[in-house]
């Protein structure tokens, strides 16, 4: 089930804060800036959604979190609060991304599913030697007996059938939905918190898809696991978050309950992401696209960064400055000119 | 011989694609994949069909084949060329091939991947031309008159791939695509490795080219939205045959086939108040896959009955014993609410209650 509490209201401290993080990469052609000061929260077992095209800074979004960044890539602003099993808080942005402490947390409290599950295996070990693994560094007090049957319990529990078997099986002996399924059961063997899952169905089958998604919302109302996924598509993301942050190049553009950004988008970019997109049930409405590309992050436009596609632009300012985020109603916030203040002084 | 029906520009009988599978030192021929089956479909000129499936469901061989990018194993691929001769394609050879392809193209899925990198836009497009014995300056103006029509600024003429956007490279492509004037158009996948946003702006240029054009378009695709949008008529394949086939809006609202149900209601719609897949058990695992199984030379594995039947909630001893036949429903009152060009591989397609969309 959707869980109604907005990011807002929730009484407690947000499992993950992250605030104003920007990411830098230095290229041989020069300064590429794929993250420009980006915050979310996400609740204690709270599912949220990260959308946004190619080059938004999704992916760069939660590679900083888990300080798994390209090599020539630094966070030179922001902090990314999370609040560990413990109770305290630790800012991840300032653990050094090699530290005993960092690696606790990745793929520990915080674990994470790819969009490809080959490339998360290895093909020399057998799965379950991996998810062993995994179960051994998060709790090196289980035996070889206690390791396997959780291994198998595992695999049980994320459907793979006839789990004593399939467990020493290779990952490429998988099909697609099975290595992925197996790859969900890696993730939860460290008993994380938080899950990530970056496009975990794109690569799969429309059918395969469903199951999948359906065996992660499981997982997560079982758990009571902080979910955050990261996808293009917005049909995944109507039906699997609570919340939902829009981004556009490097920037959460507006952010608000899945609801809410479906019935009543509000900015530019997000209304017309939704225009742009066929729909299978309404055949008649003619699709408009978003005109123009989205811009290299090696040479961001001044200003809004969508204002070199904007239809709605208020007027010079829009590629003067950056607009301030303003909150519309409770938990539902934009960054665009329109609703701001100085754009009604300006006009 | 060559019977086409006057409004008909594309008739594909009982086509065929079976792959040798191969195991051991020697390399001995143990099996054969049945990547295409036995498919068959026609076409009119004008109109758009999909072909619609999971992975390895023989869509994209079957494309390829109509082209004669593969050779078939069996069937015909009857083709109305502009000079209105009647050619089948699987039986062509060598420059008679190459005669018909100049009136068939295929747009491809990946725009990074089917662009040579070290070709400026005036040769990637100029290509099918000077294969042609096109002189250069015709090319040239040519190449300039299609880089308009397909949306691409014509001062961009001497650029290299790299310095277009994804969208702007399958621009490209349809450019080159479209160079020869061809009567056909084969698009496998044309717009799934694009962002959404640009998406929109192929299939919104797929559509008015093919109006203003006349072209034909076979669309390949997975993704059933676009189908919708973009589709007169849709094929749905299961491995390497056709499950279910009509028009698109009959199919869509009233399916016959169990798969293309499942496919319906699998697909989430942009929308967080229409109910998803509320009833699926999603322990239930991906039994019988789309791809067409092994079948050995000794045929142990030839199991007869319908192939869907692993994932089928409707299947019964008679499915299981009996492979369907692709037909329209045989009760009164089916034909009079589906008619006769609405087809499905199912034995129950009369007597089940299928939710579409």
């Amino acid at each position: 089930m959707r869980d109604p509490v907005t990011n807002e209201r929730h009484g407690a401290e947000p499992l993950l804060e992250v605030l104003d993080l920007r990411v830098r990469i230095e290229r041989d052609t020069g300064l590429v800036h794929p993250l420009n000061g980006v915050s979310f929260r996400i609740q204690e077992g709270q599912s949220v959604g990260i959308v946004g095209e190619s080059g938004c800074g999704k992916t760069m979004a939660s590679n900083a979190l888990l300080r798994i960044l390209p090599r020539r890539a630094e966070i030179t602003h922001g902090s990314m609060q999370f609040r560990t099993q413990a109770g305290d808080r630790i800012d991840l942005a300032q653990l050094d991304p090699m530290s005993r402490r960092m690696r606790q947390i990745r793929g520990g409290e915080i674990s994470m599913i790819f969009q490809e599950p080959m490339t998360a295996f290895s093909p020399v070990h057998t799965v379950h030697d991996q998810i062993a693994e995994m179960i051994r560094l998060h709790d090196p007090g289980a035996d070889k007996e206690e390791q396997h049957r959780r291994v198998v319990e595992l695999l049980d529990q994320v459907g793979i059938p006839d789990p004593e078997q399939r467990a020493f099986d290779y990952s490429f002996q998988l099909s697609g939905g099975m290595r992925q399924r197996a790859m969900i059961a890696m993730a939860l063997a460290s008993g994380p918190r938080l899950l990530i899952a970056d496009e975990p169905t794109t690569a799969l089958d429309v059918t395969v898809q469903a199951r999948v998604l359906k065996l992660i919302e499981r997982m997560q109302r079982e758990l009571n696991l902080a979910l955050m996924l990261i996808t293009h598509d917005l049909g995944v993301v109507a039906h699997m978050v609570s919340y939902v942050y829009v981004m556009y190049l490097g920037r959460v553009v507006e952010e608000g309950p899945v609801e809410a950004i479906f019935d009543n988008p509000k900015h530019p970019y997000t209304a017309a992401l939704l225009r742009s997109i066929p729909n299978l049930a309404s055949k008649s409405r003619r699709l408009e696209p978003i005109e123009g590309n989205v811009p290299s992050a090696d040479r961001l436009p001044t200003g809004c960064p969508f204002h070199t596609r904007c239809t709605e632009k208020v007027g010079d300012i829009c590629q003067q400055r950056m607009p301030a985020r303003v909150e519309l109603s409770v938990g539902h916030a934009v960054s665009c000119f329109r609703y701001t203040e100085e754009s009604l002084d300006d006009g | 011989m060559a019977e086409l029906a006057a409004d008909t520009i594309l008739r594909v009988e009982g086509l065929k694609k079976h792959f040798p599978v191969r195991r051991g030192l020697l390399q001995r021929v143990v099996g054969s994949v049945k990547a295409v089956d036995d498919v068959s479909f026609s076409v009119q000129q004008g109109r758009t069909l999909g072909l619609v499936g999971e992975s390895g469901c023989g869509k994209t061989t079957t494309g390829r084949m109509i082209l004669r990018a593969l050779d078939p194993t069996a069937g015909q691929v009857w083709f109305r060329q502009s000079d209105g001769q009647v050619v089948d394609m699987a039986a062509l050879r060598g420059a008679e091939i190459k005669q018909a392809r100049r009136d068939m193209q295929m747009i491809f899925q990946d725009p990074y991947s089917s662009l040579n990198p070290r070709m400026p836009v005036m040769d990637l497009i100029a290509e099918p031309l000077r294969a042609r014995g096109w002189t250069r300056p015709d090319c040239e103006s040519r190449v300039a008159e299609l880089m308009d029509l397909v949306g691409l600024d014509a001062r961009m003429i001497r650029r290299y791939p790299h310095a277009f956007s994804g969208g702007q490279r399958q621009r490209i492509g349809i450019a080159r695509a479209l160079a020869l004037k061809p009567s056909l158009i084969v698009a496998d996948e044309p717009v799934s490795a694009l962002d959404v946003s640009v998406q929109a702006q192929i299939l919104n240029l797929l559509q008015a080219l093919q109006q203003d054009l006349g072209l034909t378009l076979v669309f390949i695709a997975h993704d059933l939205s676009v189908v919708r949008y973009l589709c007169d008529q849709v094929a749905v394949m299961y491995q390497g045959r056709i499950v279910e086939q009509g028009e698109s809006e009959a199919l869509f609202t009233a399916p016959r086939h169990p798969y293309t149900a499942t496919l319906l209601q699998a697909a989430p719609a942009p929308d967080p108040h229409v109910p998803w897949m509320q009833d699926i058990d999603e322990t239930e695992t991906e039994a019988g896959d789309t791809t067409a199984p092994v079948e050995l030379v000794d045929g142990t594995t030839a199991a007869g009955g319908c192939a869907f039947v692993p994932r089928c909630a409707h299947a019964t001893d008679l499915c299981r014993q009996q492979g369907p036949i692709l037909m329209p429903g045989s009760t009164r009152e089916s034909q009079v609410q589906y008619g006769a060009a609405h087809l499905a591989a199912c034995h129950h397609q009369d007597e089940l209650q299928l939710r579409g969309i």
